[in-house]
């Protein structure tokens, strides 16, 4: 068997342990066979989200809109979220900003029975949420370039 | 042609970053094995730092958070990676102490704490929760029954990984996905619920 035979064989055993392992639907009682491992990994692109070069002069709080792709093998479950928690924002070389990321509308966070959940199609998923920044009591510090960063937690 | 460009140039001023890949999502230890590996790979073009920490699974709450316990059941080989520019790198989970029950669960948390690059606008940092299993025997099995009117338990010796969907007060579908430790239940309000999948498949 040439070496492009065998890589087809390969393929093909490895398609079929991971078809194997299917999903039940409704609530009858049932059994699913372990045959096999497939490898899957997912992908979330994320854009900068620029909120311009300086803090306006209000100092308010200052949302923007953004989208992330995730892209996920079909079946691949997962679960968006972000904890309230805020990260330290250095506007202008002063800390003391903050930041989160929220639902679409920027209503609300997206943790807890709040996240955003979804099935991989083997295509990116888009989901809409906005960045809110937030000062202190007096609102946002600093005079300059808005740099930082929000975690997300991607659960599988 | 002057809009053009500058449509162009908001575009290549706001650049996508895809986030640091973990391979596989699932991870499972079967019986017999002692160690898995996961893979990282870094896409982007400055090098990551990623702090790995393995928890023990009890299941999750109402609101689907996780309750996790701190463990040395499992070991990491590198508890914290720097992965290179454009690079994969693997770290291996090895079974230090096994349960006497059919099933162990663990989450594997990877969080990135990358330094911020300066000057770049905010940017998202990606952090996965990944479900680990580890089996104790080689034939165990969840299974999901109705045990109520809106009421489902795992009635089997393994997890099983519940997926519902249900329309929202304005419209929406909602999509909601729940972890069921053996002997666990959830009740849903079945008069929203429009589809319940499940499995206990460990990919």
């Amino acid at each position: 068997m040439k070496l492009k035979q065998k890589l087809l064989a390969a393929a093909a055993v490895l398609t079929a342990l991971s078809l194997s392992t299917a999903a039940q639907a409704g609530s009858a009682a049932g059994t699913v066979t372990i045959t096999g491992t497939a490898v899957v990994s997912c992908t979330l692109t994320s854009p900068t989200v620029d909120f311009g070069a300086t803090v306006p002069v209000a100092r308010g709080q200052q949302t923007k809109q953004f989208t992330v792709d995730i892209d996920c093998p079909t079946g691949t479950t997962w679960s968006l979220g972000s904890l309230a928690t805020l990260t330290n924002i250095t506007i202008g070389g002063a800390a003391g900003n903050s930041a989160l990321v929220q639902n679409a509308a920027g209503t609300g966070a997206i943790a807890g029975a709040s996240q955003i959940a979804g099935t991989g199609t083997g295509v990116p998923q888009s989901q809409t949420l906005t960045m809110r920044l937030l000062g202190n009591a007096t609102g946002l510090v600093g005079t300059g370039a808005i740099v930082g960063s929000v975690p997300i937690t991607l659960t599988y | 042609m002057k809009y053009i460009f500058t449509l162009l140039f908001a575009f290549l001023s706001i650049p996508a970053f895809a986030s640091v890949t973990v391979t596989p999502v699932h991870l499972n230890i079967q019986h017999g094995e002692r160690s898995t590996f996961l893979q990282i790979q870094n896409p982007a073009d400055h090098s990551a730092t990623l702090d790995l920490r393995v928890f023990e699974w009890f299941g999750q709450n109402a609101d689907g958070e996780d309750l996790l316990e701190k463990t040395d059941n499992v070991i990491l080989s590198r508890p914290v990676v720097i992965v290179p520019a454009n690079s994969t790198t693997t770290v291996r989970l090895i079974v230090h102490k096994r349960s006497g029950k059919s099933e162990d669960s663990y989450r594997v948390l990877v969080d990135d704490i990358t330094p911020n690059k300066q000057g770049i606008g905010m940017t998202l940092k990606v952090n996965s929760v990944l479900p680990f299993f580890i089996l104790n025997t080689s034939n165990s099995s969840g299974v999901l029954e109705k045990v109520g009117q809106s009421e489902f338990k795992n009635t089997g010796d393994r997890h099983v990984r519940i997926t519902y969907t249900f329309t929202s007060a304005s419209g929406d579908k909602i999509v909601r996905h729940r972890y069921l430790m053996p002997g666990q239940s959830i009740k849903l309000d079945s008069q929203n619920v429009d589809d319940i999948v499940w499995s206990d498949s460990v990919f």
